[in-house]
């Protein structure tokens, strides 16, 4: 009974293996056609991949902005350290999101650092290869710093105040374009959370982390 | 508690300034203009004087400063004597309609000024009775003008009574710096002496262009009463008569009475209404054009703009066409209803928006409505600041506008205050974001704390926009702690969140690898112990 058994469990195991090696090569190729296919409706929607290529120190170090534009943003409990470019409005009348998924960005109709108002810093949570800048956004807890460098290299310290998430399609813009306290000037930084949306490279849910002035 | 800034004791609010003027929102604060005959006045409402017996202003000491109506009415006027002011001199009174009322008068009378001198009266608008009984010099708007007075853009729809050199809207001109243009009559004269017309009765010097009447001369005095001028002796040009004499027609002219020395420039009259034998009836001969002859053709000067002497006025900015006689455009600004949402009560709170100076309706340059409020309990009341800051939205750069410019003033009993501003938006504005524009550098910049809201008013759903105003703010374009604030707003689109995310960074890669890997090294271990056991 025994050695049947035993006589038995490789082909049990050659079995097994090949039902988890097909299984695995079976979900490797809808994922590469699902892929291809959202890299083909990307196409057509002029939706492009943010850059993964690393930002060297040379190049970090040599970045510059205006005096009171925000040049780097640094927030040291998630180990952030960036550069913010500054972004504007796509043609669908969406706050850009950075090239590089390293970026932070700084919605430029947003306020200035330290200034009334609140201004809006976006990054990414991640790409099909790599981490994003905000990628442990998630876990900023209320009452850490976050620090704003301006062109000018004064740094702006903000402090958590507040963390919300919303679906996707129904973000409170006015809510993420003011403070959340109207007597301080605020920082909100958003960025992606949630799942993939089936047959999409986007996120069904944003992070918002709200700060305000030290 | 709030001080009023009144440098005497006004029970209103403002320094009677142009900055920052005396705030008239009752008929007892219209009174109190006796008190300070140069300071600078608006109304901030319509003002009903229904009950109120208002003795006239400036009865011995001429008024000098100025009272803009700011397009509100008066209402139900009843004035002792003579009309709002007896005495001016060097004033501006403008923008403001009397609708009823009345006054009575023993000499020089009008509902607005008996005598004005070297006064400006622009957009001035009268259905009041002026009962000048046997008096002299009684007009509709103004009695009598010396120096270099002038009467522009402004008509007479009311019953005046006079005996000598009485008009529908001024009784007598008197100096050749005198004008009348782009004026007009509907009323009643009633003419109890010589030398009345339905425009001027003594016209003893200056000028009149683009005016007519199509008022009625009732049956009061029986001869030398003119359609347009009782006693002419200076320059009539580009008007018309359509004078109905009601009374005795013999003895009448069509324009003029007694033309002594007037002259006649692309003036017309029609011949059938009137029914006078001459256009001027006695003095030196006068020449026009007669019309509608036999009544051969009624609607000559109606619905017209083409016609003589139509085709010399302007219809695009100050004149319109109507089924009948043109009228004015400025007459419309009167009306409580007129466009006004919520037929004139926009804010739903029961009373008419023009009758309340906290509440104010502006359109914007495509013609939509939005209604501005303050709480009364804030003592601030609105202004008109539409028209200067009706522009383009091309510079707010990033955003895009879903609201043209809505400007307006608050004026406000203490400087630095700061009020909680509402504005209800004609219909409904997805993702609506208030935008601030500061004239003075073009920039646009975001409204912090504004709060969004949808209401439905008489079946419509309308945005709301509510934020916080303070004098010599950032939100203030005049930039002074002066209790006048600024602030032209128009509502944008707010943007959509962005994009910050492509994808699960290596999730399903690195788990396919290892479904893979296994199934390998599953198989391979199965195959060895295959092997393994058969050998």
């Amino acid at each position: 009974m025994t050695k049947s058994i035993n006589r038995q469990i490789p082909k049990f195991l050659i079995a097994l293996g090949l039902l988890i090696l097909v299984s695995g090569l079976f979900k490797g190729y809808s994922q590469y056609t699902e892929n291809k296919h959202i890299e083909k409706q990307n196409m057509i929607r002029g939706i492009s991949p943010p850059s993964t290529k690393k930002i060297s120190s040379n190049e970090f170090s040599s970045y510059t902005v205006p005096a009171n534009n925000p040049r780097y943003i640094f927030i040291p409990s998630i180990n952030v350290k960036a550069i913010v470019r500054p972004l504007g409005l796509t043609n669908n009348n969406q706050i850009q999101s950075p090239a590089n998924v390293y970026d932070a960005g700084w919605f430029n109709k947003s306020s200035l650092p330290g200034k009334s108002g609140a201004m809006l810093i976006d990054g990414h949570i991640s790409s099909w290869t790599s981490k994003g800048i905000f990628y442990n956004l998630k876990l900023l807890k209320n009452g850490q710093t976050i620090i704003v460098e301006e062109g000018n290299g004064i740094k702006i310290n903000y402090k958590v105040i507040q963390s919300k998430t919303y679906d996707a399609s129904s973000v409170d813009m006015q809510a993420l374009l003011n403070p959340v306290n109207p007597n301080k000037p605020g920082l909100n930084l958003i960025t992606c959370t949630g799942n993939v949306i089936k047959g999409t490279s986007e996120f069904n849910k944003r992070l918002v982390i709200s700060a305000e002035l030290e | 508690m709030l001080a009023p800034s009144s440098v005497f004791a006004y029970s209103g609010y403002g320094l009677g300034t142009q900055q920052n003027p005396y705030r008239i929102s009752s008929c007892a604060q219209l009174q109190e203009i006796n008190n300070n005959l140069s300071g600078y006045y608006i109304l901030v409402s319509n003002i009903d004087c229904t009950d109120y017996n208002f003795v006239h202003l400036a009865a011995s000491s001429s008024f000098s400063g100025t009272l803009d109506g700011q397009n509100h009415t008066i209402k139900n006027l009843v004035i002792d004597s003579s009309g709002l002011f007896y005495l001016t001199n060097g004033a501006t009174i403008k923008n403001i309609n009397i609708s009823g009322g009345s006054t009575s008068s023993s000499g020089y009378g009008g509902s607005f000024i008996a005598r004005a001198t070297d006064t400006i009266m622009t957009n001035l608008h009268s259905s009041m009775t002026v009962n000048g009984g046997v008096s002299a010099y009684v007009g509709g708007i103004v009695g009598y003008m010396y120096g270099t007075s002038s009467l522009t853009a402004s008509s007479f729809s009311g019953y005046v009574s006079g005996s000598a050199y009485s008009g529908g809207l001024v009784g007598a001109m008197s100096n050749s710096n005198n004008s009348v243009t782009d004026s007009f009559t509907t009323g009643t004269l009633h003419p109890n002496g010589a030398y009345n017309g339905l425009i001027v009765g003594g016209f003893f010097a200056g000028t009149i262009s683009r005016v007519y009447t199509s008022g009625t001369i009732d049956n009061g005095a029986t001869t030398n009463i003119g359609g347009i001028i009782g006693d002419s002796q200076a320059s009539l040009s580009n008007s018309f008569s359509a004078a109905n004499f009601s009374g005795t027609h013999s003895g009448n002219g069509a324009v003029t009475a007694y033309n002594v020395s007037g002259t006649y420039t692309n003036v017309y009259y029609d011949k059938y209404i009137t029914n006078t034998a001459n256009m001027c009836n006695f003095g030196a001969v006068c020449t026009g054009t007669a019309v509608n002859v036999g009544n051969s053709n009624p609607t000559y000067f109606m619905n017209n703009s083409n016609n003589g002497p139509l085709n010399t006025w302007d219809f695009n900015n100050i004149w319109q066409t109507t089924s009948s006689y043109p009228t004015l455009r400025n007459i419309a600004l009167f009306d409580d209803q007129a466009g006004i949402p919520n037929n004139g009560d926009a804010n739903n709170d029961g009373i008419i928006d023009s009758y309340q100076a906290n509440v104010l309706s502006v359109q914007d340059v495509k013609g939509v409505w939005s209604t501005v409020s303050v709480p009364s309990s804030s003592g601030c009341s609105l202004g008109d600041g539409q028209s200067t800051s009706a522009i383009s939205l091309s510079s707010d750069k990033g955003y895009s506008g879903q609201t043209n410019l809505t400007g307006f003033y608050v004026y406000c009993p203490t400087s630095g205050m700061t009020v909680t501003v509402t504005i209800i938006y004609d219909k409904q504005y997805s993702s609506p974001l208030l935008r601030y524009y500061n004239p003075n550098t073009g920039v646009y910049s975001m409204i912090n704390g504004a709060t969004y809201a949808t209401k439905t008013i008489g079946g419509i759903t309308k945005t709301t926009a509510t934020y916080d105003l303070t004098d010599g703010g950032s939100l203030d374009s005049d930039g002074l702690s002066n209790g006048i604030i600024k602030d032209p707003v128009l509502l944008a689109l707010a943007p959509n969140a962005p994009a910050t995310g492509f994808g699960v960074y290596q999730k399903s890669p690195i788990n396919n690898l290892i479904l893979i890997g296994s199934g390998i090294v599953l198989t391979v271990f199965g195959i060895r112990r295959l092997h393994k056991n058969r050998a």
